[in-house]
């Protein structure tokens, strides 16, 4: 813990910096506040402002804050995992396959233990041969889908035990069950990376991987670490969607990486220095937020998605600017006495994403 | 010294079979006399013909990604560009009622959307893989909504010939693919702005300090990248002889592992278009072949991912090391039996 300690007292140190980042962190909740209220008394959009529409969009966006998780950690060391939705849809068949032969919900865990191994690969791939992460997730994207066709020759894999369908459709105390599970995504992320040594490690690789090696961090173990995380994650995320739709399907989570590098984006997560998975939660309403609101509202799916690629690009620049925003602020606007570093340079906030 | 080992130093003579893309093109000898061997309706003239038909659109687009790679940038546009050009060429004609304004109009769209990709990556420094993720998502969106979920038929007469024409029994795809080949080629060795994308590849500040304006020579690699993925689009479009909002969605993923495959270093920097056209026509062929055997698609899929990335292990892609796994281990061997046999020691690496 003493790493994690020790910068608990450095946040104390700069109070500007720490109004800053609460500042970062809290903001994408305001997007998702204006498009609600967008939706629900501008727009009009018919029984989006219902309570029931409320929970249903709560039920929705759990898999997504799940599957964002772990693509904040993938990002976090700097990699990207593009595929995700691959792991997801053969994960789903297996949970599907391991329900079904054990005749117990327990049977799940195989599909759980199937995305961390596809994850494991991807980071072992990527950490040991140092191929960009994006080449080879993308693989890998290609490879699980055709392996989750291959499984059942195209068919979905239906006759799922009946308390597997607790994960989509059950409930604790009033509080469905999907969104206990992404709640509990999220802390147990926010945890690891907020409040133990190995979410500074991982930070530490994502930002200078030579500089971590140098300090005895094991950045192999890391990026295995965080690439398997992801992969569970999305496991996790096709868990949900398996139960809520009656089985394993290969189409499972198609698309999934667009929106979780979407939504990790949003919620401004993109730089290296994730000490948080909040943001991927506002990012996740956002996404489910517009397009809940755009389906009640009875827009196009295709415009749906230029909308969603429109907003993905802007809210990059969004965080540009922001950046240089908090530069100029901290330096109290003097005038270029000094010049803004050029993005790219390694001080600034350039080097983002790849 | 005589020949030391270090390939692209243009003052040694080399052999004439040492030049990039040699290994896979003996690779994809190999799989051509192995599987016609294997499969007597591989080697057939209209099957011939096919693989060739279905590679040119593949590797046209392979250059343009190839390109966008050598500058050390990605571009995952391609898939949704060649659909708004296949729908907006197909429109385009209709208006016109000519083919040739039909094809022109999807050049440009393409150009079009290279430019935008160039724009954002180089001058507002987004990053290039979300820029080009956000354009394949508002493209594919846009695609769809041109023609409202529809394809569009009916383009104008003479619209298929670019892409089921033939020119003395050579498909025009693969003719166009070869023309652009040999132009992209020259352009990559014989101009400053060619080897200008090489140089900001290889070492973006350098570049930089040497004078070269990297975000414009970033940019205008986009902007062929675009260039080229509106031709393939084109040459798609009229081989299905209407605009289709779903024409090759994963097209993009396609030409990386054409690229990969090719050997170009994902790092940039490294390559030659002639690799990127060996490694998509080993792609086709591979693909044709699994076609022949009555392998499945899923088992394509899984093939596509796991050859894409043997190829990069093979190739050398680990940071550091100037060969790959197979040039290191030969070299070794080879150095080893001249040393037994007394004949000095290796060449420098």
């Amino acid at each position: 813990m003493s790493a994690a300690r020790s910068r608990a007292g450095q946040v104390r140190a700069g109070g500007d910096w720490r109004t800053a980042r609460w500042v970062n962190a809290w903001a994408p909740l305001g997007m998702v506040l204006l498009l609600y209220v967008y939706f629900a008394f501008i727009a009009r959009a018919p029984f989006f402002a219902d309570l029931a529409n409320l929970q249903n969009l709560m039920i929705q966006v759990a898999p997504l804050i799940i599957a964002t998780c772990g693509q904040i950690l993938v990002m976090t060391v700097g990699g990207l995992d593009i595929s995700i939705g691959g792991i997801a849809a053969f994960s789903s068949m297996a949970a599907a396959y391991g329900a079904i032969s054990t005749g117990s919900a327990w049977g799940v865990l195989l599909g759980l233990a199937v995305g961390a191994a596809l994850g494991a690969v991807n980071g072992w791939v990527v950490a040991r041969y140092r191929i960009s992460p994006v080449i080879v997730t993308i693989a890998m994207l290609s490879s699980a889908r055709g392996l989750a066709f291959l499984v059942t020759d195209g068919q979905p894999l239906v006759g799922i035990p009946f308390s597997v369908f607790w994960l989509g459709w059950g409930d604790l105390w009033g509080i469905p069950a999907p969104v206990l599970l992404g709640l509990a995504a999220f802390l147990l992320t926010e945890y690891l990376l907020g409040y133990t040594d190995v979410g500074v490690h991982l930070q530490a690789v994502g930002s200078d991987e030579q500089g971590a090696r140098m300090m005895g961090v094991n950045v192999f173990g890391l990026k295995v670490l965080a690439f398997a995380l992801s992969g569970l994650a999305g496991a996790m995320a096709a868990l949900v969607w398996m139960a809520q739709s009656g089985g394993g399907n290969q189409l499972i989570g198609s698309g999934l990486e667009l929106q979780t590098i979407a939504a990790a984006v949003i919620g401004g997560a993109s730089s290296r220095l994730n000490r948080s998975a909040l943001g991927g939660v506002w990012g996740a309403l956002v996404i489910t937020t517009l397009s809940n609101g755009m389906n009640l509202s009875g827009v196009q799916p295709y415009t749906q998605q230029i909308v969603l690629g429109i907003f993905l690009i802007l809210s990059l620049l969004i965080y540009r600017f922001q950046d240089r925003l908090q530069l100029v602020l901290r330096r109290g606007a003097g005038g270029p006495s000094r010049a803004l570093p050029a993005p790219g340079t390694p001080e600034g906030g350039g080097e983002r994403g790849r | 010294m005589e020949a030391s080992a270090v390939p692209g130093r243009r003052t040694e003579t080399w052999p004439w079979w040492r030049f990039p893309g040699a290994g896979m093109l003996l690779v994809l000898a190999i799989v051509v006399i192995v599987v016609g061997v294997l499969e007597p309706r591989f080697l057939t003239e209209r099957n011939l013909t096919a693989v060739l038909r279905q590679a040119a659109p593949l590797a046209i687009a392979a250059y343009g990604m190839g390109i966008v790679i050598f500058t050390g940038s990605i571009d995952l546009s391609t898939g949704a560009v060649v659909a708004m050009v296949s729908m907006l060429g197909v429109l385009a004609g209709q208006a016109a009622g000519s083919a040739p304004v039909g094809w022109l109009a999807g050049v440009l769209v393409g150009l079009a959307f290279g430019i935008i990709n160039g724009f954002m990556v180089a001058y507002l420094k987004i990053p290039p893989f979300i820029a080009t993720f956000g354009t394949l998502t508002y493209g594919h969106g846009l695609a769809l909504a041109v023609g409202g979920g529809q394809s569009i038929e009916f383009p104008p007469a003479g619209y298929n010939f670019l892409g089921q024409g033939s020119l003395a029994s050579v498909p025009i795809p693969f003719v166009a693919a070869l023309v652009l080949l040999v132009l992209s080629h020259l352009f990559m060795t014989r101009t400053t702005l060619g080897r200008q994308i090489l140089m900001i590849g290889g070492n973006r500040r350098a570049a930089e300090l040497s004078g070269v304006d990297v975000r414009r020579v970033q940019a205008l690699a986009y902007v062929i990248a675009g260039l080229l993925a509106g031709v393939a689009g084109v040459i798609l479009s009229s081989r299905v002889n209407s605009g289709q909002p779903e024409l090759a969605p994963t097209l993009q993923f396609d030409a990386i592992a054409a690229v990969a495959v090719g050997g170009v270093s994902m790092r940039g920097g490294k390559g030659t278009v002639f690799q990127v056209f060996v490694g998509a026509l080993l792609l086709s062929v591979v693909k044709n072949a699994l076609n022949i055997v009555n392998v499945s698609t899923y088992w394509q899929m899984v093939a596509v991912g796991v050859v894409t990335v043997a190829a990069l292990v093979a190739g050398g892609e680990q940071e550091g090391r100037a060969y790959g796994m197979w040039r290191r281990v030969g070299r070794q061997l080879w150095s080893r039996r001249r040393q037994a046999a007394g004949a000095g020691a290796e060449g420098g690496a």
